[in-house]
């Protein structure tokens, strides 16, 4: 029998903030019902949500995927913004490039990319300038004994 | 009848119209046995009794001792939670309850809950700036449905429980130091309070024997005859701890033992609890030293087994002079129980997931999950609870674990009905070659 793998895409709205935090808690209840160790729910809900805010604040809307394999988990967002012109820059604790109104809702304070990172075993960002920007990250599941 | 640890059904006047099935936080009721039985999950339920408000029939009871069987023992201290003493009386004068219950030969115990209110306050107060517990915020282990809410739904907060035992079980302790050989009885303001006495939680074993609804209590003092007017006010200054029947008089207590400026939230009913929790959990409030959550909406003034309705119980509380002093003679006498160490679980809170995961085989709950999301697809959405499930999801969940079948739904029912009686009118049609009739016949 092939590895199973389950997926679950999500769309994000780009407009409203009202719709923020709606897929990473689906993405929480999927784990949840998974039976994932609770430590890794964690750890997987703050990467969702810091990615999925991501989505919203600097794409404008995108979607998210969860993927979960036998051993790891990967959570894809997607977006077609501006994209991120350095990365390395952008993966500075405290570099934001959010306008005012957004921080002053609490966002934007420069730690969600390091904060994705620090949760995850795997870290990938791709992106390109007026196209888009993808972060792929994984979470590797407990070796089976 | 159903009994579970802390209600129960009361099936003469249960009409199994599923508004409590729907309404539970934690989805610990179903209808699936039969029309006549609505069956309690006990090891869901978190006694928050959002059935109980929910039922138009008040079928669903507290289990709790008879009030005149307690009265007529010898020896009983009454213990009960702030919310108790605002229960009866004019704006001004609380203590009714205290003075009552002394004429009637109860001892009075204000003392030791001052006390143990004081001692979790301060004690909250230093686990705060000790920061030792580095799992942010802490959240208040006073509410005891939404310690098990945690436990169930949210086990990955377990550990951002305070660990500091009920300001109830304390109060007991202390009390019993001085008198030994009284039997401890609990007034209770909600049947998660109510539970206390035999699930006790951070601990093995609870000082209390008999356990009371408030309003039994309440009706048993009004039909005693004492007149409110001609009662002096007893605790009406200095009691801190009443403010802890209200949403933010925990966090205000602490405050006032905190050195440093600490920031709380204060959350309560069970809807806003489950949206907080779930913020906790995509780590959006690391930021925050601690919250306070209480099932009840404004706090435990809310309890259903409560007899005031919560906003006149309110304006009593707000009436009341608090004296926000601590002497340093107080002060001294908290620092020497801390250093006894009796405030805190001998217990740890325990992760009680919801259910069992799809399959402890990650494989297998992958496909079952693909297959519970195509069976969820395939429901109305109603959430109607007529196939006796708290939603069509629950329902789904059931089907893949193999305890329930898509029939089991009024609507998919109807449609498989539908396709039989229109199958069985197809077949109706059908040309009988040798039918037997008389070929030219014809009937006018």
């Amino acid at each position: 029998m092939n590895a199973e793998v389950y997926e679950e895409e999500y769309s994000v709205d780009g407009k409203e903030f009202v719709s923020i935090g709606i897929a990473s808690t689906k993405i929480k209840a999927a784990l949840k019902m998974l039976g994932i160790p609770s430590d890794l729910i964690r750890r997987a809900s703050i990467v969702a949500y810091e990615a999925e805010m991501n989505v919203v604040i600097h794409g404008g809307g995108g979607l998210m995927k969860l993927e979960v394999h036998p051993d790891f988990i990967q959570i894809v967002a997607r977006d077609e913004g501006p994209g991120i012109p350095d990365i390395s820059k952008a993966m500075q604790e405290g570099f934001s490039t959010a306008t005012e109104k957004i921080r002053e809702m609490g966002f934007g304070a420069g730690m969600g990319l390091p904060n994705i990172k620090r949760n995850s075993d795997r870290m990938e960002i791709i992106s390109e300038v007026e196209k888009g920007t993808e972060i792929r990250v994984a979470i590797d599941l407990r070796n089976k004994d | 009848m159903q009994n579970s640890f802390c209600i129960h059904i009361n099936a003469q006047k249960c009409r199994n119209c599923a508004k409590c099935i729907r309404r539970c936080p934690t989805e610990a009721m179903r209808g699936t046995h039969g029309p006549d039985e609505i069956e309690i999950i006990e090891k869901l339920c978190i006694g928050c009794g959002e059935c109980i408000r929910e039922c138009p029939y008040k079928a669903i009871e507290v289990v709790q001792d008879d009030w005149e069987t307690l009265r007529a023992q010898k020896n009983i201290a009454l213990v009960a939670g702030p919310v108790f003493y605002v229960q009866v009386g004019h704006c001004n004068r609380t203590g009714f309850i205290t003075s009552a219950l002394k004429r009637m030969g109860f001892a009075d115990v204000t003392e030791s809950l001052s006390l143990a209110f004081d001692i979790s306050a301060y004690v909250i107060a230093k686990k705060i700036a000790s920061n030792e517990n580095r799992a942010t915020p802490l959240i208040s282990s006073y509410c005891p449905a939404v310690i098990r809410y945690i436990q169930i739904q949210h086990p990955e907060l377990v550990n951002n429980i305070v660990e500091i035992d009920s300001p109830y079980e304390t109060a007991a302790e202390y009390y019993l130091k001085n008198d030994p050989d009284a039997s401890m009885a609990l007034i209770a303001q909600c049947p998660a309070v109510s539970n206390m006495k035999n699930s006790p939680l951070g601990r093995d074993k609870s000082n209390f024997s008999h356990v009371i609804n408030i309003r039994q209590v309440v009706k048993g003092l009004l039909a005693s005859g004492e007149k409110i007017e001609d009662l002096p006010p007893a605790i009406e200054s200095g009691a801190r701890w009443l403010l802890w029947a209200v949403n933010g008089g925990e966090s205000h207590h602490i405050a006032r033992f905190s050195e440093n400026k600490i920031n709380t939230m204060v959350v309560s009913g069970m809807e806003n609890i489950s949206v907080l929790l779930n913020e906790v959990e995509l780590g959006r409030l690391a930021h925050m030293d601690f919250i306070e959550c209480r099932a009840c909406y404004k706090g435990c003034i809310g309890g259903v087994s409560a007899s005031e309705s919560r906003y006149l119980s309110l304006s009593r509380i707000n009436s009341l002079q608090i004296d926000w002093n601590i002497s340093a003679e107080e002060r001294a006498k908290l620092e020497r129980l801390y250093d006894e160490g009796k405030w805190c679980f001998s217990k740890r809170i325990e992760h009680l997931p919801k259910q069992a995961p799809l399959s402890d085989d990650i494989s297998v709950a992958l496909s079952r999950l693909k297959e519970l999301k195509i069976i969820h697809a395939s429901l109305p959405g109603y959430d109607c609870g007529s196939c006796g499930r708290p939603s069509c999801h629950a329902m789904a969940d059931d089907i893949v674990r193999g305890r329930g079948e898509i029939t089991d739904c009024i609507f998919k029912l109807k449609e498989k009905i539908t396709l039989l009686s229109s199958e069985i009118n197809e077949l109706c049609k059908k040309n009988v070659p040798l039918s037997g009739q008389e070929g030219d016949a014809q009937i006018k």
